[in-house]
């Protein structure tokens, strides 16, 4: 397994992945990450930072609220990444029907980031006070870059 | 990366006193609203 490890890192994507759809399911817990305004960077499952590779092609990207978004005020939540704040999501209302449930986010999907990327969750016009969601993130990296 | 520009012009940068752990960015300059473009059709004089 070692080995096979380490011939990968050798050869590297170009030769090995290349036709393989890869993904990320990332999450934003209250409970861990607070919710106050600003953009809040999505963790893996077991809360470490995870990104997306830089010129890797987004092809879709799917939100399942665990725990449903509250906010004492009109918090906006928006979906997206470093530099895109908005790919996945606009800025929404918190309780708007797109984060209830398992829904799609595409906004601006596919996109293309040039660099390495984290993806966020964006908070405006008033803080978060609960909410978890998982986020699913499907991507080809580039084969050329 | 500490601080990075979204699409729109909005400035982000790293929020030092963030939990341990949480990587957030607050926003910190917001992007100026492009100026309205003046109407191209003159009003009509009332005769």
């Amino acid at each position: 397994m070692a080995q096979n490890r380490k011939f990968q890192d050798f050869v590297g994507n170009l030769y090995t992945d290349r036709e393989q759809l890869k993904s990320l399911v990332l999450l934003y817990d209250f409970t861990v990450s607070g919710g106050a305004q600003g953009a809040i960077a999505f963790t893996d499952l077991d809360g470490n930072a995870a990104t997306i590779p830089a010129n890797a092609v987004v092809t879709n990207c799917v939100s399942d609220v665990l725990v449903p978004l509250a906010s004492g005020g009109s918090a906006t939540l928006a979906l997206g990444i470093t530099g895109n704040t908005d790919a996945f999501r606009g800025a929404t209302a918190f309780n708007n029907a797109a984060y209830i449930g398992v829904d799609a986010q595409n906004n601006e999907v596919p996109v293309k980031p040039a660099t390495e990327v984290s993806v966020l969750a964006t908070i405006a016009a008033a803080d978060l006070t609960g909410g978890k969601i998982r986020l699913i993130i499907q991507y080809h990296e580039s084969v050329l870059a | 990366m500490d601080e990075w520009t979204d699409k729109n012009g909005d400035l982000y940068r790293l929020d030092a006193d963030a939990p341990a752990g949480v990587v957030r960015y607050l926003l910190v300059k917001k992007a100026k609203a492009p100026a309205k473009k003046k109407s191209s059709v003159k009003k009509e004089k009332k005769e």
